[in-house]
């Protein structure tokens, strides 16, 4: 080698874009990091009766009779402070009641009711929860190796159509159908999963703006789709929707009627098993948590960064797909908007309560689908709205997200400050 | 990590890894103690049991296709711990609670801890304690009379006068001559000011093993950036790597 090679080009020293060490640690990795290591359980636990708190107050005073009351505050303090909590409590307790237990179903069954009846509610509880449950765990996988995937609903849509065509096209043996169907799904969500995943590792264009504008993109496509007879709408149909699928392809359910479990949420629980798994016993997941952790460092151990991305992004997507395939294959039967629903964006919700861990995800899945199936319930029986339960869910997140957003921005500021502090003094053995 | 000559070729025990993934060349026998350590050499989060085990955590045994194998671990950490002498109250603290000391401790573990055939140690004792400073040491000329090149980059002249056989002096990316550890540290200090007395100062140190020549140089661009200065001793390291197989072929 000659000594030339040893030179620098001339110049380079000034016009390389040398990343300043504290800028390393940029932002989004000190709010992941945040995330990733959460705070103790109980302080989602206060997040949780705060909102809860807080519901009941909007409740409460969104109802006209406790207004009158305390219209006539100071003649009956009393009366008005009885009223508010009786209009908060007979909504949270039919709330619960259609999430959770009935008493009533309990009384009828000692009475020779039905008993299955009791675990009607907790059954819809966990059939809501199952997509959620997956693409929580889509995003909550990406998190962990330091990503964000705001992408699960289009990883979401790339999945259903495969699963729907898969679904009314073609015509397998019964059970084969089911499973041809399913991975159809998972497939279907890795590829958007992997191309943005792709697009990083080749490009460096952030996932964020990549998953959010495909988001849009499949949005868009599945109106098209949707739209168009000879893709995938119905025959002599004016609605976007699909045909349902072959019964063939649908999945069974455990037990009922009327209480049943379906095998997606089987699924749903199995994939949480499967991650935890992947990322705390396998050594992809240890890679994921590295270069989660410390890009720097995973090279340096001769960790391929790009390619723990790509895999990362791969297999979120597969789980988001996978939530498609559980959602038309088990409850409801065809593709449309209304079973596209919101589980994309409310997988990342689920995943950010749940502290990106799979048992969080389940647990969040589960509190997100109570309060909404409750509140079905709610609505019959008190006149309050449905949205109250996304009112409560807003509320959750936002008190448990701004600790970790405001510790985010400390971190970061701490991790310039010590980075500054290094340089002047050198790291203190 | 780093490695990227601009010209020739980097070779282990006449192997050619100049364009192999770092990985490879790990794989190959290279051990690298960085100079950033936060940065690049541990994970603060992970356990010291963890970070002992970065770059060979999916090799046989410690690992059984894609299943890790967690007892392994725990086994080859608590050796490594012993071994090593890194002050931790268990092997499931995270790493970055240890002191400097010990932290660069796990790193010189982690990375000699494996069958290695050249060392390459950039500032490895930067900002460490006397004790600690004492133990690197002795384990960096142990790795030189066990047969392993070594390159130390470092901006310490002690550290390159009490470690090296061989002494190279770079400045402004360019090295500027060899030279025995009986070298006068004016003339020294002359090679790293070449011509201009303002310019960025440059020195480095090295242990040829009693086999493998070893060379040493580095850079420490007083007035580049830290980033500049990495990258500048990065590419002479591969250039050492080079001329090390060089004097071992003419040999």
């Amino acid at each position: 080698m000659t000594d030339d090679a040893a030179v620098l080009p001339p110049g380079q020293q000034e016009s390389e874009p040398a990343p300043e060490r504290g800028r390393l640690r940029g932002f989004d990795r000190a709010i992941i990091e945040a995330i990733v290591q959460g705070s103790p359980a109980v302080t989602t636990a206060v997040a949780i009766v705060a909102a809860l708190l807080i519901g009941a107050l909007i409740i409460a005073f969104s109802d006209a009779t406790v207004l009158h009351a305390w219209g006539s505050f100071f003649a009956a303090p009393g009366a008005a402070i009885s009223a508010t909590w009786q209009s908060a409590a007979a909504a949270y307790s039919a709330l619960f009641e259609g999430a959770i237990l009935n008493p009533h179903t309990v009384a009828a069954a000692l009475h020779g009711g039905s008993v299955g009846a009791i675990f009607y509610p907790l059954s819809e509880t966990a059939s809501q929860a199952t997509p959620l449950i997956l693409t929580g765990l889509a995003v909550a996988l990406a998190f962990r190796a330091g990503l964000f995937n705001i992408g699960a609903a289009s990883q979401w849509i790339g999945g259903a159509i495969v699963v729907t065509y898969l679904g009314f096209a073609i015509s397998l043996p019964p059970v084969i159908h089911v499973i041809v169907c399913l991975l159809g799904g998972f497939v279907g969500g890795a590829v958007m999963g992997w191309l943005v995943g792709d697009l990083k590792a080749r490009t460096g264009a952030h996932e964020v703006i990549v998953t959010i504008m495909l988001n849009y993109v499949m949005y868009n496509l599945l109106s098209y789709l949707l739209g168009t007879p000879s893709a995938l709408q119905q025959p002599h149909q004016a609605n976007l929707t699909s045909p349902n699928i072959a019964a063939d392809a649908q999945l069974p359910h455990v037990g009922g009627p009327p209480p049943q479990v379906g095998v997606g949420f089987l699924i749903a629980l199995a994939a949480a098993v499967g991650m935890w798994w992947l990322v705390a016993r396998s050594t992809v997941g240890f890679e994921f948590r590295t270069v989660g952790a410390n890009p720097s460092a995973a090279r340096t151990a001769g960790m391929s960064v790009q390619r723990t991305w790509v895999l990362a992004m791969l297999l979120a997507g597969g789980l988001a797909g996978l939530s498609a395939a559980v959602t038309i294959q088990g409850s409801f039967y065809s593709l449309n908007f209304q079973s596209y629903g919101t589980y994309g964006i409310d997988g990342i919700t689920v995943a950010l309560l749940g502290r990106a861990k799979p048992l969080g995800v389940v647990l969040a899945a589960l509190l997100f689908s109570a309060l909404e199936t409750g509140a079905t319930t709610m609505e019959a029986a008190t006149q309050v709205p449905v949205d109250i339960a996304e009112v409560i869910e807003g509320l959750i997140v936002l008190f448990v997200a701004a600790p970790l957003l405001i510790r985010a921005v400390f971190r970061m500021r701490a991790a310039q400050r010590g980075g500054m502090a290094a340089v002047a003094k050198g790291w203190n053995g | 990590m780093g490695l990227r000559p601009a010209t020739g070729t980097v070779r282990i025990d006449g192997r050619d890894v100049t364009g192999a993934s770092p990985r490879d060349r790990l794989r190959a026998g290279i051990a690298f103690i960085p100079e950033d350590r936060q940065e690049d050499g541990i994970v603060a989060d992970f356990s010291v049991a963890d970070n002992l085990v970065l770059d060979t955590f999916d090799r046989p045994p410690l690992a059984a296709g894609i299943a890790m194998n967690r007892s392994a671990i725990r086994d080859r950490a608590a050796s490594l711990v012993a071994e090593f002498d890194v002050r931790t109250s268990s092997i499931d603290t995270a790493v970055g609670t240890l002191s400097g000391g010990n932290q660069q401790k796990v790193i010189l573990a982690r990375e000699v801890g494996r069958r290695v055939r050249l060392l390459i140690a950039s500032q490895p004792t930067r900002g460490l304690d006397v004790g600690s400073i004492e133990f690197v040491h002795r384990r960096i000329v142990a790795e030189r009379d066990a047969g392993v090149a070594v390159i130390i980059v470092s901006s310490e002249l002690d550290e390159i006068y009490a470690l090296s056989d061989r002494i190279a002096v770079m400045y402004e990316g360019k090295i500027t001559g060899f030279r025995p550890p009986s070298v006068p540290v004016t003339e020294l200090g002359l090679l790293m000011a070449g011509a201009q007395a303002e310019a960025a100062a440059a020195a480095g140190a090295g242990t040829g093993g009693a086999e493998a020549a070893g060379v040493a140089d580095t850079a420490t661009d007083t007035a580049g950036t830290a980033a500049d200065t990495a990258a500048a001793a990065t590419d002479i390291a591969a250039n050492a790597a080079d001329t090390a197989d060089t004097a071992e072929e003419s040999r």
